[in-house]
């Protein structure tokens, strides 16, 4: 009788044992947010968060590697220019798709026309004048375009090579059970709780560990470090600053990625005040960004004095931030005419990005104490970016910037794009986009890029703060590193490949 | 009876065409789907293809109009943000959200009410102050405080339930457990005022004359006649949280309605925000229903009131 009962106990207490959360052979991680789709050509919207799963289920022709951005082989082995308009790639042979299919020349023409026609989307800018694709032979595909279009090597690192298979499942179908020549394939997806993807035994870059992958939406930082703490996850994304120190500590480790992310505070500098060099500056002697950098960010980050963050082509170590030298700012005020300062709306995101409301409303005090009467306006972010884009903000505002585009689109989008400088300061902004758009030499765009970096300095025409680290934490346990340096999150693969 | 029935649902079309009309305009004036759905590395040319496509670049009389006979003839639309139906996208998240209010619901039922009963039966007591102490700290503690504690001390400390998530029972204790609390803190405050307002009534003093127990006055009276308020409480709070509790579902990563419903409204998707909120006034209605129906059984004077 006894035996019976201690039997039915045992019996039921299994039924609340929840199953053994974290197994060697599979790794758990969480990001704040769950993908859109993981159908690469999904008609329209798509989220920076789809990438960095779907980079696990599908292969570019060409993948980043190193802290220098260098490209490596992925599909294709060997690309050059027979001309400035046309690429020819020489793809890897014996590459097959989850469901057996050869990836040949066809395969990487499908992606190309099928991400052409794809109009109202991201991927579709990253093609920019592509013209189209011509299969030469099963291993030789020629991309051309209208005029040259040298980023197009370094886009290409995001398009996903879809199967031809794609037109005949049929979109929907697809995106229920989506597959590529990836790492990873596909196992299941419930909405808002999991992703499930095994291992690829055939991937042609060798043998991928784990040999299940699950990723998880927790949108609450909090939530994620506890669960990584109490080992029901094994890597986590952006875990809370505030805990970083303990994080640190015990089964659990925090890895960074130092500033990868662009962080903007574009100026309105074709309206007054700011369109006044010597104001501009003002602003930016007045802020303290080391203090901002160790007392909001814990460190995790690094002030600066220009666009671009270490890692990007354009990056120029040698250009330094403004010292914090409130004195010269009120000089600077009072030479350009305005002795008791003067009054500046800056329009903010809240909760978007790490500490984005703290960092303005520390930096909106500093400028208080030279006399400039900032007025912070929280604002959606996607009137923020529409607002900048259609050039319809007054002073100052938050304009962040991801961690995964090619130079190219961000200078666009902050110095091409919007009509908010004088005419001078436009025609040389113009023409340095226009010179690095056309240069096909990496290291000659990335000189034209520096040039750009010291003007946008000189001109003082951010008020330039900080870049962030990138943070991930994780259990020590999990045999993992990051492998990008780049820092580009839609980089980061989620697995370690043993040669075969 | 058939005229009043079909007096109400002429009432709820009315009410939920009014719901949609101010969802649509809230969302689509708040900003521009093209700038948050599309990365900013779509240029303008992206942008524009993207807002003919799902009709955004129409004037928004034309979309609400277009989007309201759509739904009439039940087609809710395609989510502007995961390329499938809107209706789907909400209803895939409807089982969990039944589930933690359901828990949550009868948690606080479970635990509220006879707290309350019991509070107003000895009124001034010990026992009266020990639960309004804790009906304070029930409905003072903010929930996601509550929460983030709960995990420390029993996910991450003691290791007893998982820490977020949904899938076993376990998973549904912590959420369900900080939603409830509070819950059984509402009831248990509207439960004792209303039996002490009931246990001072000239019935009540009757049927103690009459010899009848303590006990079957307080429950077969008092709480008899108490019941109206509290089941109508029982019935906003379910209707309410039908829309997901937010902030519970954020802190445990809970795959509920309110968490689906909030990032729509950040990215702008309005055709899942307008199924969403669509699919909770009709709940809502429904449950109002109900109460009615219900407040005829309880208290028979409304029954001959109404017709």
């Amino acid at each position: 009788m006894k035996t019976l009962r201690n039997a039915l106990i045992i019996i039921v207490l299994g039924l609340f044992v929840p199953a053994p959360a974290h197994a060697k052979d599979q790794w758990v991680v969480a990001f704040g947010d769950e993908p859109l789709s993981l159908n690469p050509a999904n008609k329209g919207a798509q989220a920076v968060v789809s990438d960095y799963v779907m980079i696990h289920l599908y292969d570019a022709l060409i993948d980043f590697t190193g802290p220098d951005l260098a490209l490596k082989p992925m599909l294709a082995v060997r690309w050059e220019n027979p001309n400035p308009t046309t690429w020819r790639f020489t793809l890897r042979r014996g590459v097959k798709f989850h469901n057996g299919d050869p990836l040949t020349a066809e395969d990487v023409k499908f992606t190309v026309d099928t991400q052409l026609a794809n109009k109202g989307s991201s991927i579709n800018a990253y093609l920019g004048p592509t013209e189209g694709a011509r299969v030469i032979d099963p291993q030789t595909v020629e991309i051309t375009t209208k005029t040259p279009f040298p980023p197009l090597i370094f886009n290409l690192t995001r398009l996903h090579i879809l199967p031809r298979a794609y037109a005949r499942v049929g979109m929907d179908a697809f995106a229920a059970k989506p597959f590529g020549s990836g790492p990873y394939r596909f196992v299941e997806w419930q909405r808002g709780q999991r992703i499930v993807l095994e291992a690829n035994a055939d991937y042609w870059g060798g043998q991928p560990t784990p040999k299940r992958l699950v990723f998880r939406p927790i949108a609450d930082p909090s939530t994620r470090a506890a669960e990584l703490r109490a080992g029901g996850v094994d890597i986590i994304t952006s875990p809370p600053i505030a805990q970083a120190k303990e994080l640190n500590t015990g089964d659990t480790t925090i890895l960074t990625v130092p500033g990868a992310r662009v962080i903007a505070y574009p100026m309105n500098a074709l309206a007054k005040p700011l369109n006044d060099v010597r104001v501009r500056r003002a602003l930016n002697y007045a802020v303290d960004r080391e203090t901002i950098v160790k007392s909001l960010l814990g460190g995790l980050g690094r002030a600066t004095g220009q666009p671009f963050s270490p890692g990007w082509l354009g990056y120029d170590p040698e250009i330094s931030p403004y010292p914090y030298d409130p004195a010269r700012a009120r000089r600077l005020l009072a030479d350009a005419g305005y002795p008791s300062g003067f009054e500046v709306p800056w329009n903010i995101s809240v909760g978007v990005f790490v500490a984005d409301k703290e960092v303005s409303e520390a930096a909106a005090a500093m400028l208080g104490q030279v006399g400039v009467r900032v007025r912070l306006v929280p604002t959606e972010r996607a009137k923020i970016q529409r607002d900048l884009q259609s050039s319809t903000f007054d002073g100052i505002t938050a304009g962040q910037w991801g961690t995964v585009a090619e130079s190219d689109i961000m200078v666009r989008w902050f110095f091409k794009n919007p009509r908010i400088f004088t005419p001078e300061v436009e025609g040389k902004l113009h023409q340095l986009v226009a010179t690095a758009a056309g240069e096909l030499d990496r290291d000659r765009r990335g000189k034209v890029y520096r040039e750009l970096a010291k003007f946008a300095h000189d001109e003082a025409l951010w008020l330039f703060i900080h870049h962030q680290d990138e943070l991930i934490a994780k259990r020590r346990d999990v045999p993992w590193q990051v492998v990008s340096g780049r820092g580009g999150k839609a980089h980061i693969y989620y697995f370690t490949l043993a040669p075969r | 009876m058939r005229g009043y029935v079909v007096g109400r649902v002429l009432q709820a079309v009315v009410a939920l065409l009014g719901v949609t009309c101010v969802a649509f305009l809230l969302v689509s004036l708040s900003g521009d789907p093209a700038f948050i759905l599309l990365t900013p590395e779509a240029g303008e040319e992206q942008r524009a293809a993207f807002r003919k496509l799902y009709g955004l670049d129409q004037p928004l009389p034309v979309q609400y109009a277009r989007y309201v006979s759509h739904v009439a003839r039940g087609d809710f639309g395609s989510s502007l943000a995961f390329n499938r139906p809107a209706i789907q996208v909400v209803l895939e998240r409807l089982p969990a959200t039944l589930l933690l209010t359901a828990t949550a619901v009868a948690l606080g039922v479970v635990v509220g009410m006879p707290a309350g009963v019991a509070a107003a039966a000895k009124a001034s007591g010990p026992l009266d102050r020990l639960v309004m102490a804790l009906v304070l700290l029930g409905q003072s503690v903010p929930t996601f405080w509550l929460g983030l504690l709960m995990i420390r001390i029993f996910a991450v400390n003691l290791r007893w339930v998982p820490v977020s998530g949904h899938g076993t029972v376990l998973h549904l204790v912590m959420p369900a457990v900080a939603l409830g609390l509070y819950l059984a803190a509402l009831l248990a405050r509207l439960t004792r005022s209303e039996m002490l307002e009931a246990l001072a009534q000239d019935y009540v003093r009757t049927a103690r004359a009459k010899g009848l127990s303590e006990r079957v006055v307080t429950v077969a009276h008092a709480l008899k006649n108490a019941l109206l308020p509290i089941v109508t409480l029982i019935g906003l709070q379910l209707g309410a949280l039908l829309g997901g509790a937010v902030v519970t579902e954020t802190v445990f990563a809970w795959p509920g309605i309110g968490s689906l419903v909030l990032d729509a409204i950040l990215r702008k998707d309005y055709p899942v925000v307008l199924a969403a909120v669509e699919f909770v006034a009709a709940g809502f209605i429904v449950i109002n229903m109900a109460l009615d129906l219900l407040y005829g059984y309880l208290d028979p004077r409304l029954r001959t009131a109404r017709t």
